[in-house]
């Protein structure tokens, strides 16, 4: 049960990278590589404030606008020298390295004597009267790790509310029109540069929210962090599109959530099936290639034998 | 084809609900076996199941078989047998940080007597999620960071262990002397570090302030990861250093880089690593893990006993052993 | 004064200049167009044509000359800028819509242009909706009853119509229409015209259209535009273009293609003689 709660945390938690990648990878069509650096800058962010004292709230929230400057860098590289923003987003990772030791003062910080977003949630938990541990399914799950469950519920769906009405105002839709036909955005007035930063300004401060959130409830943060982390992003939107498909942003936004925490369940399961550890990172591939192509799979079995009726 | 305004959010209620059969069935998964062990403990008749001891590590280790031999010669000092009284449940993370707090739940859920975490980032995951099974730490360098406690004696009740700090200034003074004994017309060291890891830019740093008193020169270049290490040699080499020190991941992992390039201008690699004698290092002074792990042996042992980790010290490890190429020989 | 909607004034153009490809597609173009005319072009693959168009746009960026709107000097705004003046209709169906938007958005983004863009704004409220219903459905291409319905599945002759109609959804200042029926069937290509003619004489437009095509190029406009080597060669306007027949337009086409075969200081000569 506390393995259940804490694969459904991290997927919560890193759903909000996954929908960074969607933003770039899906919304923009272009694989923004600024992610891996932007995940641990958020991270760095978030614990060297942590750890001076400041507040969870605020040390949170200037994590995500640290990951805005990387996006943000990301599209001025891209849009003021001309650079693709694929080659833009290796560069500002690569930089993002240098800046993390340095805003960390070295490779990791540790989160375990401040106060963090969870601890804040397990505080309100026992404020509002609940029980140090409480039994699920025979097992004692603690306090400290069923009350952030709570907050991070909150905290992601609400962000993918919000994103989702976004993405259909004025402004959202021309951040689409650019992804989608840069042609046409560019024929009916849109600025397609600006279009594109802006897309990887949001993109990467959710990123950064996510790297924040996810070192305080490891407990520390650490300048490897955010390595590959692109990957992890990709692999469970792809997970989450072969669960709710491509039929318009609130779909993709949802497969998003689903997509992450069903990659986390799968992972646990995993674990909890006591697999051997060196084959994890195998059946994880398998996972990722099933989704891929199971729902098409299913579909030809399903359709065959209606065919001959709908053509008749 | 449905379109966007098609889309609401209670839509989402079938891929919740498979979500939550999938979560279910995680959750479930391991149950009956849990009412089997619960159900031998109540047959007076049947002996014991062996206690479960969960070895929990960060990333792969090259050392990872030996460390565990290690705790078991400490558990069999208390008189305790593999298979008999305890078996070992190991599991790595990998390298991969989402999946570390999901292994040390799933140890938490499976009930096991004692989780052992091995390496820093293994016992920062515990301190935060782990409330009531005893944890006993080994082979990291600094458990205080981590928040395990304050001093050897005042730490959280459930966690003890035992550390190497390694950068000690001693330790570091001990490599410099072996360097000279070995290299004795010695004026420059290279220092090959990685400075995304703390315990790297620390080792390089005392060991930079321990040659300034032996009048040794320390040029550092950073390897930052594994594809790094040759060029970087290569710029030791070309800075005539006459020794090279290696710390850190990134440089363990480019070893064999580090190596060739080393080797080819017969310039001597000392290492913080035994493993690495094998693959060609001149020399490796490093904790003596042997004892610590036969300490931490011990420790998981009086705890199976019924002892509390509140009331046993941590256990600082400073004894150091040195290796040289010619004892393989 | 009134300015003319368009002034071109020495258009220069060549593409992968310095190199073994180098090719030269506007050499000196002149053009004024005033306010409500509707210009065709017409001209041999590579005389220039949609260079022309895309200099107009913006999406080619000129070696020599100047854009006017209205008299407004905008040679160095960029595209996106230039679209508040401007509705576009391309060759590719493809490429006047989001394929993954649907139609009610596409639409709505397009009746954006020329304006700011806010965050705070409700992209398809009921009665946005409404109102784009009612455009579409005064198109009769059954439109109307799609709007949820991304644009990527539409036909191609939809797509064109669909594109036609964002181009013009705000009055465009100058209608650009490029070959926007090439790539489409004779019953689609012939639905696409009739709905340019409507829209252009409705709104009455300023409009430049490239074709392909010597019936539409007869057809349409009240001025035609013959272009050869990067020039406006011909320039038919008032009585002379009404007078003008599909075989007189062939006939010139012919001449050009002679030129062509004599060597290249030779046609220099005649040009300045004949032309």
């Amino acid at each position: 049960m506390n393995l259940l709660i804490g694969a459904l945390s991290v997927g919560l938690l890193l759903s909000l990278l996954t929908l960074g990648v969607f933003l770039t990878y899906r919304v923009l069509d272009r694989l923004d590589l600024t992610t891996d650096g932007s995940f641990g800058l958020g991270a760095a962010v978030a614990a060297t404030l942590l750890a001076k004292g400041v507040h969870p709230v605020p040390a949170t929230l200037a994590a995500a606008f640290a990951g805005w400057l990387a996006g943000a860098a990301t599209g001025v590289v891209h849009t003021a020298f001309g650079v693709d923003t694929l080659l833009g987003g290796i560069l500002v990772s690569t930089a993002l390295y240098s800046v993390q030791l340095y805003i960390m003062g070295g490779g990791d910080v540790s989160l375990a004597a401040t106060n963090t977003l969870p601890g804040l949630a397990e505080q309100a938990w026992t404020a509002l009267g609940g029980p140090p541990s409480v039994s699920l399914f025979g097992t004692s799950v603690s306090a400290a790790n069923i009350a952030p469950l709570g907050m991070f519920i909150v905290f992601v769906v609400g962000s993918m509310v919000i994103m989702e009405r976004f993405l259909r105002t004025d402004l959202g839709m021309a951040v689409r029109a650019t992804g989608d036909n840069p042609q046409m955005a560019r024929a009916l007035g849109i600025n397609v540069g600006l279009m594109v930063t802006l897309g990887l300004v949001l993109a990467n401060g959710l990123v950064a929210l996510s790297g924040a959130l996810f070192a305080q409830y490891q407990g520390f943060a650490n300048v490897q962090m955010g390595f590959g982390i692109v990957v992890v992003g990709l692999a469970c939107l792809i997970v989450g599109e072969s669960l709710t498909g491509r039929r318009g942003p609130g779909w993709q936004i949802a497969g998003v959530l689903v997509g992450t925490v069903v990659f986390r369940l799968l992972v646990a399961a995993a674990l909890r099936a006591g697999l051997d550890a060196n084959s994890l990172k195998l059946v994880t591939a398998v996972f990722v290639l099933l989704a891929l192509v199971l729902p098409t799979a299913i579909k030809r079995i399903v359709r065959r034998p209606a065919r001959p009726t709908a053509a008749g | 084809m449905m379109g966007q305004r098609g889309f609401r959010w209670h839509s989402l209620v079938p891929g919740m609900a498979l979500t939550a059969a999938v979560a279910f069935a995680a959750g479930c998964a391991k149950e009956p076996a849990d009412k089997g062990a619960g159900a031998a403990t109540s047959q007076p008749a049947a002996p014991p199941a062996p206690a479960v001891i969960a070895l929990i590590r960060a990333a792969d280790w090259i050392g990872a078989e030996w460390s565990e031999d290690a705790l078991k010669v400490g558990l069999q000092e208390e008189g305790m047998e593999a298979g008999r009284d305890y078996e070992f449940k190991s599991s790595s993370a990998q390298g991969d940080l989402a999946t570390l707090p999901n292994l040390v739940d799933a140890a938490i859920d499976a009930k096991v007597k004692v989780i052992v975490t091995l390496q820093d980032a293994t016992l920062q995951v515990a301190v935060k999620r782990v409330k009531d099974t005893p944890v006993v730490f080994h082979i990291l360098s600094d458990p205080f960071a981590a928040g395990a406690g304050t001093s050897d004696s005042v730490h959280l009740p459930n966690v003890t262990g035992v550390y190497s700090p390694g950068f000690g200034d001693p330790e570091q003074e001990r490599r410099i002397e072996l360097i000279k004994r070995l290299v004795p017309k010695v004026k420059r060291v290279g220092v090959l570090f990685t400075p995304g890891e703390q315990l790297s830019v620390d080792l390089k740093d005392r060991l930079t302030s321990a040659a300034k008193k032996s009048k040794l020169d320390v040029v550092a270049v950073p390897v930052n990861t594994p594809s790094d290490a040759a060029e970087a040699t290569t710029v030791l080499v070309g800075k005539k250093v006459d020794a090279i020190e290696i710390y850190g991941n990134a440089v363990h992992s480019g070893f064999e880089s580090v190596i060739k390039v080393a080797k080819e201008k017969k310039i001597p690699v000392f290492s913080p690593s035994p493993f690495e004698i094998m693959k060609g290092a001149t020399a490796a002074l490093y904790p003596d893990f042997q004892e610590g792990g036969a300490v931490a042996g011990t420790m998981i042992a009086r705890i199976l006993k019924g002892e509390s980790p509140a009331k046993i010290p941590f256990y600082r490890l400073v004894t150091t052993k040195t290796k040289l190429a010619s004892e393989q020989k | 004064m009134t300015h003319p909607v368009l002034e071109l004034s020495g258009l220069h153009h060549t593409f992968f200049p310095g190199t073994p490809s180098e090719q030269v597609a506007l050499q000196g173009v002149d053009l004024s167009v005033e306010a409500g005319s509707f210009v065709a072009v017409v001209g041999i693959n590579g005389s220039g044509k949609s260079t022309l168009l895309n200099a107009i746009a913006g999406s080619v960026s000129l070696d020599r000359g100047v854009v006017r709107f209205s008299g407004r000097d905008v040679t160095h705004w960029p595209e996106h800028r230039r679209a508040a003046f401007i509705g576009r209709v391309f060759q590719n169906p493809f490429s006047g819509t989001a394929p993954h938007l649907t139609v009610a958005e596409n639409l709505a983004i397009a009746s954006g242009r020329g304006r700011r863009r806010a965050i705070f704004h409700w992209g398809l409220g009921a009665a946005r909706r409404a109102a784009l219903a009612e455009r579409l459905d005064a198109m009769d291409l059954g439109l109307a009853d799609r709007l949820d319905t991304p644009t990527g599945v539409l036909s191609g002759g939809e797509r064109q119509a669909l594109t036609l109609l964002m181009a013009t959804i705000v009055r465009p200042a100058l209608l650009l229409l490029d070959e926007h029926t090439a790539a489409l069937d004779p019953r689609s290509a012939e639905q696409v015209v009739r709905l340019t003619e409507q829209t252009v004489q409705r709104d009455s437009l300023t409009t430049l259209m490239v074709t392909h095509s010597m019936h539409q190029a007869v057809r349409l406009g009240d001025r035609l535009l013959l272009m050869h080597r990067g020039r406006i060669v011909e320039d038919f306007a008032g009585a002379r273009k009404r007078r003008l027949r599909v075989e007189d337009l062939l006939d010139h086409f012919d001449r050009l293609r002679n030129t062509d075969l004599v060597d290249e200081s030779a046609a220099e000569m005649l040009r300045r003689s004949y032309v």
